[in-house]
Formats: structure tokens, sequence, C-alpha cells
């Protein structure tokens, strides 16, 4: 029952403080609102229960300040409920649109259902997910709920070689304050998680590109993610690449909102911030998503330095208290990384003036992009062909987001030139997945550049 | 010069058109893989519902987790001359379902935990533990030996 309840108010603290976010917007799309708010409840629940964890307070009493915070941001949201556009998602609406939405809501409405039952059916057979996801993710989670009180002198006692503890605990920290809840280890708690973030990316990434250019585009968007089949089997996995790649993506929609409108661009930049550093809590790729989102705002608004430190006030005012959180957690409980910890060994220089270290990660980049997503065509060529056919532009002032992308690739390529596992090993079972995290992100970026067809 | 403004139209319009049909082909593609499971969902939850190793795995654990009230830092040992992937595997699930217990791969501390899945057995006359100041402390029936000092 408590448990339920906490569900409950978890989901409405994240659905009201999406409202919030959007509070001066003239309208809320509602599968934004939903798409967004839901992981968005998953990231601040588990921030919550760490937090008032390590304060020494009862995961029971959790539900109290939660109810507390839901009471608060409903007085301060009651009047923008009325902003949502319900009647966009009514079915007499969807008739009245064109024969190429139609035939791509139906081609859209089929794959959901597809992924849903491929998801399903997966967790049936592999319940405790894939081996990154039970021997790090839900296992940390497994001492968070056998000792909610003892687990930070426990695992700072473990070996950070074989079982990753420093990871951040995003994912673990909210299975394991729902198995508190619930008073038992149930692996429905992370296929839920996973499904969550899996099905909102898909989500966000259809209505936010909706939102920005037209319907036509968002179902496209989706469906190109939909149709990925690595997508939906990164998902059910459990891995945390999805959930890190969900909040890179709201981060960006959040931004792209705060640049095209005036009202409530605060709002959205706060909001940024704390999705980015959602992103952080989540995997250590996050915190470098974070350092090369500041830098690349940086680059581009550096014309601006007025506007540009206002911009970064706001982002670093929402990254900070989840930020300090992942500090708190990384410096004074987890053991030290492993790989950040090799990084400042002997062999470094070493490894920086090797060529062929450089020649085989360059060829696996090239490799994996060629055979990614497990398409049956590369998809990369349509994407080329479609961009040169349609022609790309700046005026959804995304350039920043190529910038990001160009030193997320930067920091994923030196982190395997210093890496000290068996770079083979380590590219063959990590590099996919790395693009992964950029890919729903690509896709938005890639849909609010490309020009409007006519007519569309 | 006046054309090109059409062609370019017709040039987009195709390029949707094949991106529409190579998403409609892959969607194919990935149903028809997964058809059987499709189109009998019951058999297939019958089927598969709690058979995957790692669940199985844990069944072994349940009598050994209540074993130990408080949270205990445990040696670890395995199958006398198991390859190191197996090793792996099997301690890594022993840490994954023993937690919040730390299970050590060191061998010399007071608990020594024997994780013997496949033979069940401890050699009794040549163990080096028993041989050095440990004794048998507990033997579940199902591979796991518990030593002490």
């Amino acid at each position: 029952m408590i448990f339920i309840l906490s569900l409950f108010i978890s989901l409405a603290i994240g659905f009201a403080c999406t409202i919030l976010i959007f509070r001066k917007s003239s309208e809320i799309p509602p599968r934004l609102l939903l798409n967004i708010s839901i992981p968005l409840s998953i990231g601040i629940s588990s921030a919550l229960f760490v937090l008032l964890n390590l304060s020494g307070i009862e995961t029971r009493l959790l539900v109290g300040v939660e109810l507390i915070a839901l009471i608060f941001l409903i007085k301060k949201t009651r009047e923008s409920f009325k902003l949502i556009s319900f009647e966009s998602i009514l079915p007499g609406t969807l008739l009245k649109q064109n024969f190429v939405y139609l035939v791509l809501f139906i081609l859209y409405v089929y794959s959901w259902l597809m992924d849903a039952g491929i998801f399903y059916f997966d967790s049936i057979r592999e319940p405790h997910g894939q081996w990154d996801a039970w021997s790090y993710w839900n296992m940390k989670s497994r001492f968070l709920f056998g000792a909610p009180s003892e687990w930070p002198s426990i695992i700072s006692q473990m070996d950070s070689v074989s079982f990753h503890i420093d990871y951040p605990l995003m994912q673990s920290a909210f299975i394991a304050k729902c198995w508190i809840l619930l008073q038992k280890e149930s692996t429905w708690i992370p296929i839920a998680s996973a499904f969550a973030f899996t099905f909102c990316t898909f989500g966000l990434l259809s209505s936010s590109v909706a939102t920005f250019t037209n319907k036509i585009k968002g179902l496209k968007a989706g469906l190109i993610l939909l149709a990925t089949p690595f997508f939906v089997f990164l998902g059910d996995s459990q891995y945390a690449d999805v959930t890190v790649g969900f909040f890179m993506l709201a981060t960006l929609v959040f931004i792209t909102f705060a640049d095209k409108q005036n009202e409530g661009k605060k709002s959205f930049l706060l909001a940024a911030g704390i999705t980015a550093s959602m992103a952080a809590w989540s995997k250590n790729e996050g915190i470098l998503f974070v350092v090369c989102l500041l830098a690349s705002r940086i680059i581009v608004g550096i014309k601006q330095p007025k506007e540009l430190l206002q911009q970064l006030k706001y982002l670093l005012a929402g990254m900070l208290p989840v930020l300090i959180l992942l500090a708190y957690y990384k410096f004074m409980i987890a053991p030290p990384n492993d790989l950040m910890q090799a990084a400042q060994d002997e062999s470094i220089p070493a490894k920086l003036t090797d060529p062929e270290r450089y020649k085989l990660i360059i060829n696996w980049f090239i490799e994996r992009a060629g055979t990614f997503g497990e398409w049956i065509v590369n998809p990369w060529w349509i994407f080329l062909i479609a961009a040169l056919v349609f022609g790309v532009n700046n005026r959804n002032k995304i350039s920043y987001i190529l910038i990001l992308f160009l030193l997320m690739l930067a920091g994923y390529f030196y982190s395997y030139v210093v890496s000290y596992i068996d770079l083979t090993f380590h590219l063959s079972t990590s590099l996919h997945r790395l693009y992964f995290q950029l890919f729903p992100s690509f896709l938005f970026c890639y849909f609010l550049s490309l020009k409007e067809m006519k007519g569309s | 010069m006046e054309n090109k403004p059409a062609i370019i139209n017709v040039a987009r319009k195709i390029v949707f058109g094949v991106t529409l049909l190579l998403i409609a082909w892959q969607l194919w593609v990935t149903f028809s893989k997964r058809v059987t499971d499709f189109s009998d969902p019951v058999k297939y939850i019958h089927q598969y519902k709690d058979q995957d190793f790692i669940t199985k795995y844990g069944e072994r654990f349940s009598e050994i987790k209540s074993f130990f009230s408080h949270p205990a830092r445990i040696g670890y040992c395995s199958e006398p001359g198991q390859d190191k992937p197996s090793y792996y595997l099997h301690y890594t699930l022993t840490q994954y379902y023993l937690a919040p217990n730390i299970i050590d791969t060191r061998t010399d501390l007071d608990t020594i935990l024997y994780n013997l899945y496949e033979s069940g057995q401890l050699d009794e006359s040549t163990n080096f533990h028993l041989k050095n100041g440990w004794h048998i402390l507990k033997k579940f029936n199902n591979g796991f030996i518990i030593l002490t000092k």
C-alpha cells in the first residue's frame, strides 16, 4: 500500500514539476508532458531517497517528505493545469489529419506495440537483465535494500574493478527505494523502470520534434528510433545507457525551448540543468555530457558574454543540487573509478603516443557506425541522402549540439586511448552502447535541422 | 532553371517514400524474427518464466541468505581448477545474491564460503583450509559450504 502511495506521489511530483517548467508557455503538449514527467519523477525520487537516506531519515518517512513537496508544487502549479492542450490527442483531431500523417501514425502505433511486446518477452526470458544490469546496477540496489543504514560503509570497502561501485546511483537507488517500500526484491521494478525510460525516449523524441517542427517529422523521428532493433534490446537489458540517453535528449529539448522562447526562458534553462545533472546521476558518461554541454554553450555564446553568463547561471543552478549529491557519493563513499585511476598511471604517455591504438579505435568507430543498430540497411546513408536532398538549416539554434557531439565523441575516444582494459575487448563491449546514448539526441538535432518539405 | 524546384520536390518525395518503405521493411523483419513469440504468448511465458540461468542459480541461495543476520565480509573459494570466466561468473552471481554481505576473493579470511556448483563436494582429506585451522561451520546440500577459523 505504502509503495503504491509513494509511486503515485513520485509520479505526481514529476508531473507538477514539468507543469511548473512550462507554466509561462502558451500551451503544454500532453505527450511531451507525460514523456518528460515520468522519467523526471524517477530521477527526483532517486536523488531524494539517497539524500534523505544519507541524512539518516528512514525510507518510510520519505513518503511524507514527498507528500509535502507535492502539496507545495500543486499550490504553485494549480493555475497552469489549464495550459495542457488535450485537444491535440482527441480522436476527432486525429481523423482530421492528412493521409500521410495517418499512415505514419498507424506505423508508429504498430511499432510501439511490437516493441512493447518484444520488451515484455525479453523481460520474461531475462528478468534480471543482461550482465551489466544485474552485476552493477541491480547488485548495488541489493546493497541499499539489504542494509539501508549501513550501505555507504559496506560498499566503500568493495572492489571497484569488479563491480564498478563508483557508478552513479540513479537507477540503483530508485530500485532500492521501491524494494524497501515493497519489503521484497522484485525483478519487476527494474523492468518497469527500464520500460519507462525506453518508451519515454520514443515519446519525448517524437513529441519534441513535432512541437518544434511538425507532426509528420515528429512521427518519423520516433519511428526511426522505434524501428532500430538494438535500441529496444538495450532497453530491456536494463542498461543505464538508455537512461543517460533520455536525460541527454531532455536537456537538449529544454535548451531548445529556452533558445526559442523568451517567456519562461529561465525555467527551461533551470530544467535543462536539472536533466543534465540527472544524466550525470545516471552514468559516468553523463558527467562528460555536463562538461561538454557547458563547453559547447560557451563556444557558441562567447560573442554575447552577458547573455551567456545569464544562461550558465541558470544551467548551473539547476545542475548543482544533484551534482553536489553525486560528488559526495563519488568522493566520500565510493571507491575511486578504475578507469580514472588507471588514467593517472605511468603508461599513459606511451598509450597517447601509440599510433596502433589510434588506428584500432578509429577502425572500431567506423565499423560500429557501419553495423549501427542492427538495421537491415545502414541508416546513415538515408540520413545523409535526406540531408542533401532536403537541405539543413540552423533556424532552431541547434549548432551547439554539433559541437557537443564532437566533444562527446572526443571524450569517448580519449577514454579508449588511455583505457587499461584490453582495448579490443573494451571497444567491442561498449562502443555500440556509447553511440546509442547519443542516438536519440542525434535524431532530435537531425530532424530539427532538416528543412521542411513543401506542404508538410 | 524553372524545373529545378520541381525536380527537388520530386526527389524529396522519393527520399521520404524510400525512408518510409525502409522503416516498414525493418519493422517487418524484426516482427518476423519474433512471430512465434507473438503468436502464442501464453506458451512463451510457460516456457521461459523463471527458467533463466540467473533465476535458477538464485534458488540455491534461499537457505544460505538467512544464515548471515548482519552484513559480513566472507572469503570466497570455487571449484578447484575452474577456468577464469566460469570463476568470475559464479563469483559475481554469489556476490549478487548474497549482497549486502561482501564476498571477497581473498581466501585467508576467518570465514570462507565454498561455492562448489558442479561437484557439490569438498575433498576433506586434501583441502587447504581444513588442514590449516579452519573447520566446517555449515554444509548446505547444494554445493555451498561455510568454513570458519
